[in-house]
């Protein structure tokens, strides 16, 4: 059998309302995420990953993802995603923010959701990451 | 008449600072005060997992489910870790048996396995998810 690495064993509990009943051989409860790439609606803009500063040194203002001549614009792009594990979507879509080169002001500057496309390559941005709890029907019946 | 069970084995970690050779020489007083002094009795302990939670594989995800008394409205998901002592933890174990069985299956680069596992039981116990065996 192949070895693994260890890794600290970890419990992490996910409560949920209370009429959402789940139970231990029917339903189950999931996480369904919409993405739609919108951010700044078609403008040019830089995209970057990590928290705007606001302070005058740049380099505290996180990962510039579209350096260079390369420039970000809403392309309109979905991903649905679907986990049973509160907090995985943290393993696709990460947050940044959006600079439309228009002016340096705070106004030209809002936070995003990114995700980087099926191949890790890519550049979308959201304003509007959609989440929502369901109970899943199991195939099982009582 | 005593009661009967089924014959079991299970480790426990090196007791105390002596080899085996040295150990083997004490008389059996002096064992047992050695083995008291260095905590054998509490490494003799054995725990199982609480029977009120079913393990299910979902998409490559490990949930325990809570069933009987337990509230309904929280599932617990698992590291690959955890979910290895849980299914350990299906029949009495000591917390030296899963260290050993971590061993065989685990990687421990960091070397920080056995202090992972014994703190792992120690807190599960006051919550609930782990039984200690009476």
């Amino acid at each position: 059998m192949e070895r693994i690495m260890w890794v600290k064993p970890e419990m992490r509990e996910v409560t949920f309302a209370a009429n959402a009943y789940v139970a231990a051989c029917d339903n189950l409860l999931s996480w369904f995420w919409e993405f739609i790439c919108n951010a700044g609606g078609g403008n040019k803009a830089d995209i970057y990953e990590g928290t705007y500063s606001d302070d005058w040194d740049s380099s505290n203002d996180g990962t510039n993802l579209t350096p260079g001549n390369s420039y970000f614009h809403a392309c309109g792009a979905e991903k649905h995603y679907v986990t049973y594990e509160e907090g995985k979507e943290n393993e696709i879509f990460s947050t940044g923010w959006y600079d439309e080169n228009e002016g340096s002001g705070r106004e030209y500057k809002f936070d995003v959701t990114i995700w980087k496309g099926e191949d890790g390559n890519n550049v979308h941005a959201t304003t509007s990451l959609v989440s929502e709890l369901r109970v899943v029907q199991g195939n099982h019946s009582n | 008449m005593k009661k009967y069970v089924s014959p079991s084995i299970h480790l426990t970690g090196h007791i105390g600072p002596l080899d085996n050779a040295q150990i083997a020489q004490l008389s059996d007083a002096q064992l047992e005060a050695y083995l008291r002094e260095h905590g054998y009795w509490e490494q003799k302990r054995l725990y199982r997992a609480n029977g009120n939670y079913v393990l299910r594989e979902i998409a490559g995800e490990h949930v325990l489910i809570p069933s009987g008394d337990l509230p309904g409205n929280v599932m617990i998901t698992l590291n690959p870790s955890c979910a290895f002592l849980w299914k350990l933890l299906q029949e009495p174990k000591t917390v030296g048996d899963l260290i050993f069985a971590a061993r065989q299956r685990f990687d421990d680069p960091s070397g920080e396995l056995e202090k992972h596992i014994r703190e792992f039981v120690e807190y599960r116990v006051k919550t609930g998810h782990i039984w200690e065996v009476k």
